[in-house]
């Protein structure tokens, strides 16, 4: 039995028709070529895969595509869209060097721009807390909460 | 692929009751941080699944003029450790909320699958215990009320007969008005991980707050359910502060039956007891003497 979803990535609206056991995560990479979320743990421990849905970072391996209806999903790609301008969290990371391998970065960015976009300021303690869904078997995270810093600042001021 | 043959969404109580009459095999889903990672390891085949994260009547927090807490069995963690309602009455839910897995599975776990998925490690069930939190269960003929503390009939067995669901968590005004409280939670991690032990104590100080009043204590691990202490909370009743710290550790030692497992020993579990006891106490006592 196939489900019928309507939902809404990155600003478009698409109907799909997916089987009931279709992973998110799995409809994003696949279908629409967002290969910026990563399949990572698969079991929504390492936030390799993370989105935002309707603005709340949420993991896409655990979330089934036939519950996304009516949904608004943002990856990645869906941050730079207008005009190619990188997001002020995206030129964070750069700016930081808050990125080495890659691999976690794209899911470390969404959970940013929630984090960011809520417009309330954190302590590191607290950034070191609400980043603690992923997973960076690199940077040591230090760079990648010097980022977060920054474009909360960026982005208050 | 996960394995999930049919994953009927459902937008109102009555309608996931009904899809749930249809087949008795049917699992009840909602964030599905538990599930689907059971599906993807192989341990339930061929899932039918009821998706009810869209029934509205099953949202949101609120409170009755007499004092009565409402909180829907869709609320999420993330929902809880932020709701300002929760953090004026009940800051112990609050802080056994952001004890949960982290942030992502925080925004789609909900309290209502943490409750009936009937596992001693829930985070906010012993948190529960101490609130003496009604369930409401309904199904197809009628809606009825079970206290937390029976719901729990065994490791992953709860009270929620086939074709019922789980409609909606109650708080007395008499079970949170001149509390305070703490859930402490011992894990090998500080993010992403399982309680090897977990203790909630909710405090009540006599009026000149030399004195315990009334205390109520449950520790999740610490037996098959999360348990209730009550033995040992009639025996710390009265005591002062010291006493309590002193005598307490043993005291609820000697009324639980941790077990051994990969993630932790039973005599390592009982050591934790007392210090995790003594942890939240001093705690609750502190948000009880400001």
């Amino acid at each position: 039995m196939l489900n019928i979803v309507n939902l809404n990535i990155n600003g478009e609206n698409h109907e799909i028709a997916v089987n009931p056991g279709e992973v998110l995560t799995d409809t994003l990479r696949n279908r629409f070529n967002l290969t910026s979320v990563k399949k990572g743990c698969g079991v929504g421990e390492c936030g390799a895969c993370a989105v935002l849905i309707d603005g709340i970072a949420m993991n896409s391996c655990i979330y089934l595509t036939a519950w996304a209806g009516g949904k608004e999903i943002i990856t990645v790609e869906g941050l730079s869209k207008k005009g190619n301008n990188l997001h002020p969290v995206q030129k964070a990371f750069i700016e930081e060097a808050a990125i080495q391998c890659g691999f976690c970065t794209p899911g470390l960015i969404m959970t940013a721009v929630e984090i960011v976009g809520s417009g309330k300021k954190y302590s590191r303690d607290e950034i070191r807390r609400l980043i603690s869904g992923h997973l960076c078997r690199c940077t040591g995270y230090e760079n990648i909460i010097n980022a977060i810093e920054h474009s909360i600042h960026e982005i208050n001021n | 692929m996960l394995d999930i043959v049919k994953n009927e969404i459902a937008h109102s109580i009555s309608e996931a009751i009904s899809l749930l009459n249809q087949n008795h095999g049917t699992l009840v889903v909602a964030g599905g941080t538990d599930i689907l990672v059971k599906i993807r390891a192989g341990k339930i085949n061929k899932a039918h699944l009821v998706y009810i994260n869209k029934i509205s009547e099953l949202t949101g927090i609120s409170i009755s003029e007499s004092g009565v807490i409402k909180i829907g069995p869709l609320t999420t963690f993330k929902e809880l450790e932020n709701n300002p309602l929760i953090l004026e009455k009940l800051p112990i839910l609050a802080i056994a909320a952001g004890s949960v897995g982290g942030p992502q599975i925080r925004a789609a776990g909900t309290i209502g699958g943490n409750i009936c998925n009937g596992v001693t490690s829930a985070d906010t069930s012993s948190s529960l215990l101490t609130l003496n939190a009604r369930l409401e269960i309904s199904n197809n003929n009628t809606t009825y009320n079970t206290l937390i503390e029976d719901f729990y009939l065994g490791p992953s067995r709860v009270a929620l007969p086939n074709g019922s669901l789980l409609t909606a968590i109650y708080i007395d005004k008499k079970d949170y008005t001149g509390y305070k409280g703490h859930y402490e939670k011992y894990s090998q991690r500080n993010a992403m991980d399982i309680a090897t032990l977990g203790c909630a104590v909710q405090l009540k100080l006599n009026k000149e707050k030399t004195l315990i009043d009334d205390i109520r204590i449950a520790f999740g691990v610490a037996a098959p359910v999360p348990l209730r202490l009550s033995k040992a909370e009639d025996l710390l009743t009265g005591m002062t502060i010291d006493q309590a710290l002193l005598r307490g550790p043993s005291i609820v030692k000697s009324e639980i039956s941790p077990r051994d497992s990969w993630r932790a020993s039973k005599d390592f579990r009982l050591h934790i007891a007392g210090e995790i006891f003594n942890k939240a106490l001093k705690l609750a006592w502190k948000a009880s003497v400001i």
